[in-house]
């Protein structure tokens, strides 16, 4: 795990602020040990999310992105997560096609006194990313992308 | 700068292309087109890469001097001293720096630096990275062979040979190509490298030139055009037509190797970023949109009007050449199949009462985009 | 494919009363066209109807708004048309649709890697084949070769949603190509290698935005995320993850909402094919929501609206 065993990987955590920021704060107070590899972002609600939030982490050198809200039924404006939960569902379906792997986001609902949760969330989630390593970079300082490489061609049609 | 030494430089061996190349980029960076499914783009030149000289590259020669972003400086604010210091902004600024040589460009991809030469170099108003690409840069073109139903070149002074902008010139011969040294750089990049080119090589090369000049069909006399253009200033029931099927996107500007209008953002992260300057395009909306909102030309037409008349009354009226090197890609890249040909070749001026009309007509457009 | 006169008949009928009437003329060769928009009877004249005619006009409608417009629209240029009616986008009430029947349009794409289309001196466009004489050369070509995937593939030939329709109603294609054959070979390829495919792919994008401003919904257009500096979404360098990452902003902010009608990558000028994007997402619509746009004018969109119950939505369960 990192900040013990191995160097730390960079992910983001989109959190809404009545649930899953309270839950990482609950966690953080009963002084659950966690990986520290997690940068937060505290949102409002995870309706709030845009699914380009997600693209523009990963594509700007994210190794993984986790978003957690509230459970469904428990959105403080009512509806804010089962916008989300479809959003954000189209998005890990879409990753793939762009080659990156769908393993490196992940949306989950954890409430605010789920302490112990959050504490099994963040460790299984960071323990993935270690497993994939660090993403693929988007802009890689050894790559020549103007040199001719062979590749797979797909015409436009 | 008038060397008319010929140079043979052959498809295949030791005197070929490849070995040439593989010379040139000991020292400089070396790019050549490279085919890409239905596009013809320049790439750091890597001896695997099927080279493409069959026709124009698809976006034009221009981002190699004349990049599409340009960092001018970078910032970064900064503490003087980690203890009781005052902050305060550290300011680098960044230059272009490496020769580059741009292999099989096409000649009217080539004349298109002197155009921009015209805007860019100009006495007093000197673009300095601009300049120091173009010092740096190595244009080898290549002699067209057989012209695209596009091309115009011959409407606008050029021809599929003019060597204007290039440094070598290379006209494809049987087995190879007889290179043309135009300027003291060409020469001195061939001198050494490639044996002098037989009479009978020169004159071959010479009757396929020929034979691509005639290829073309006669132009039209273009000689009133900035007058006709200017005329037609007003009539914007013409320009309404002209930019009826306009979806205004950069094709047809970013692809054009005269076009040279830029944008400067300062890009910031955090406590540090770049000024860049990045290419621009006269048909897009925020184009010389104001800070109050209000834009000058605030219709495609608007827009239309000012990119053709840029090219073919503004730029002869300061530099007595149209700012068009007739290369076509503005015809063969536009999505919606406009031709600018067709405007230049049309536009007459209408009567006062049509223009009156016009006006009035225009008051009305001006709303929507 | 029906006749241009009563096309053209029919154009004549509504256009007293309407400001103008769009449609498609010739383009800068035989097989190229270019968007019509006419205001006069003279202008009827220059209108065309074949297999050149492959501009979804419906882009031209939103700038239009406010005024009484007439629209020739194909099958698959009606379902732009339906959902910018359906979200609000164009009014119903201003909009004249003419509707037509068509079997399939020609790919200039598909045309350019088979003869050299730059150097084009005549076409003629058969019943099922294509003859072009290119730089000296003709060449005969069967009409399946050269037409985009979505003609091949195509399940709506009629327009979908008209007030007048002109030419007889024509069935679906017999043998209809899987609409994701191409998304399915791409998505064959290992997970490093679509990586480095967009990587190489939008290096070569001019970021020109040709592919925003054909689309018929990218309605913000003047108003765009890739160019706003507050939000400032992102940078205007031209390196590939800016470039990629506006792909995925107008690829995203489709979502739902794109009838793939290909015009994004139609009009790439440099070949990039962006509808990779669009097709893979109207593919998830299509196993999450079963839902297909541009059919219903009264549709809501899948992501405008939720169930509390997601039917085919897996959430993930930790230990």
């Amino acid at each position: 795990m990192s900040g013990m065993a191995c160097s730390e990987l960079k992910i983001i955590g989109f959190l809404c602020n009545w649930c899953s920021y309270g839950g990482a704060d609950t966690a953080g107070v009963a002084r659950f040990r966690q990986p520290t590899d997690l940068r937060i972002i505290r949102l409002p609600c995870t309706g709030r999310m845009d699914p380009l939030f997600v693209l523009k982490a990963l594509l700007g050198g994210a190794d993984g992105v986790l978003v957690s809200g509230c459970h469904p039924f428990d959105c403080h404006y009512s509806s804010g997560n089962f916008m989300a939960r479809r959003r954000l569902e189209v998005l890990a379906r879409f990753l793939p096609v762009l080659g990156i792997d769908p393993r490196r986001f992940v949306y989950t609902w954890v409430s605010a006194a789920e302490g112990a949760k959050w504490q099994a969330v963040v460790t299984a989630f960071t323990e993935t990313i270690h497993e994939l390593g660090p993403a693929p970079r988007v802009l890689d300082p050894d790559d020549a992308p103007l040199r001719f490489k062979e590749g797979r061609e797909i015409w436009p049609t | 700068m008038a060397v008319t030494q010929r140079f043979f430089l052959a498809h295949e061996g030791p005197g070929g292309v490849a070995a040439w190349l593989s010379a040139m980029a000991e020292t400089m960076r070396v790019m050549t087109p490279v085919r890409e499914g239905i596009s013809v783009v320049f790439r750091d030149h890597s001896p695997e890469a099927p080279l493409d000289f069959g026709g124009l590259d698809t976006a034009g020669p221009k981002a190699a001097v004349f990049p599409q972003t340009e960092y001018l400086l970078r910032y970064r604010a900064e503490r003087t001293a980690p203890v009781g210091g005052h902050r305060g902004v550290k300011l680098e600024e960044v230059r272009p720096e490496g020769d580059v040589l741009l292999f099989g460009a096409s000649p009217c991809g080539a004349r298109g630096l002197t155009l921009m030469d015209q805007v860019l170099l100009r006495d007093g108003v000197e673009d300095p990275c601009y300049r120091i690409w173009r010092e740096h840069a190595l244009v080898a073109a290549i002699v067209c062979q057989a012209p695209y139903s596009s091309c115009f070149c011959n409407w606008v002074g050029g021809a599929p040979d003019d060597a204007r902008g290039s440094d070598l010139l290379l006209a494809e011969i049987e087995d190879g190509f007889v290179v043309e040294a135009v300027t003291d750089k060409g020469l001195a990049a061939v001198r050494e490298r490639l044996a002098v080119a037989t009479e009978e090589q020169a004159r071959a090369a010479a009757e396929r030139a020929e034979a691509a000049r005639a290829a073309l069909p006669a132009p039209p006399d273009l000689d009133d055009c900035p007058a006709r253009l200017n005329a037609a200033f007003d009539d914007m029931d013409f320009w309404n037509e002209a930019a009826a099927g306009c979806i205004h996107c950069g094709a047809c500007t970013y692809a054009c190797p005269t076009c040279t209008c830029f944008n400067i953002t300062d890009e910031a992260s955090g406590l540090a970023g770049e000024r860049i300057r990045t290419w621009d395009s006269c048909m897009f909306p925020n184009y010389t949109q104001e800070a109050g909102g209000h834009n000058p030309r605030p219709t495609r037409a608007h827009r239309l009007r000012n990119r053709v008349l840029h090219k073919f009354a503004f730029h002869p009226a300061r530099f007595g050449e149209f700012s068009c090197t007739g290369c076509g890609r503005c015809i063969r890249l536009c999505p919606m199949g406009l031709d600018i040909r067709t405007i230049i070749r049309t536009i007459e001026p209408r009567t006062a009462t049509q223009t009156t009309e016009s006006r009035t007509g225009r008051a009305k457009e001006a709303k929507h985009v | 494919m029906a006749d241009v006169a009563a096309l053209r008949r029919t154009v004549l009928e509504i256009l007293p009363r309407v400001d103008l009437v769009i449609g498609w003329q010739r383009g800068p060769d035989a097989l190229r066209a270019a968007p019509l928009l006419m205001r006069n009877a003279a202008d009827v004249d220059r209108l065309i109807w074949d297999r050149t005619c492959v501009h979804n006009l419906a882009t031209f409608l939103p700038r239009e708004k406010g005024k009484k417009v007439a629209i020739i629209v194909k099958g698959c240029d009606s379902r732009s048309v339906i959902q910018l009616v359906q979200e609000g986008l164009v009014d119903r009430e201003d909009l004249t649709v003419i509707g037509l029947p068509c079997d399939g349009v020609v790919s200039q794409a598909k045309l350019r890697r088979a003869a050299d289309m730059d150097r084009l001196e005549s076409a003629e466009i058969g019943a099922d084949h294509v003859e072009i004489t290119a730089a000296g050369k003709t060449l005969r070509m069967a009409l399946d070769a050269v037409m985009p995937d979505k003609c091949l593939s195509c399940a709506y030939p009629n327009a979908l949603l008209f007030d007048r329709f002109v030419g007889d109603p024509m069935e679906p294609p017999q043998q209809r190509q899987d609409p994701y054959a191409r998304l399915d070979a791409f998505e064959a390829l290992p997970l490093e290698e679509r990586f480095d495919f967009w990587k190489r792919e939008m290096s070569r994008c001019i970021r020109c935005y040709a592919c925003r401003n054909a689309c018929p919904l990218c309605v913000c257009r003047d108003y765009c995320l890739a160019e706003s500096r507050q939000p400032h979404y992102q940078s205007q360098e031209s390196d590939v993850r800016e470039k990629w990452f506006f792909q995925l902003i107008h690829a995203t902010h489709l979502a739902g909402r794109c009838t793939e009608c290909g015009e994004c990558e139609r009009a790439c000028p440099m070949g990039i094919p962006v509808l990779l994007f669009k097709k893979k997402l109207g593919r998830i619509m299509t196993e999450l929501f079963q839902y297909e746009a541009g059919l219903d004018v009264s549709a809501t969109a899948p992501l405008l609206t939720f169930q509390a119950e997601e039917e085919n939505i897996v959430e993930k369960q930790w230990l």
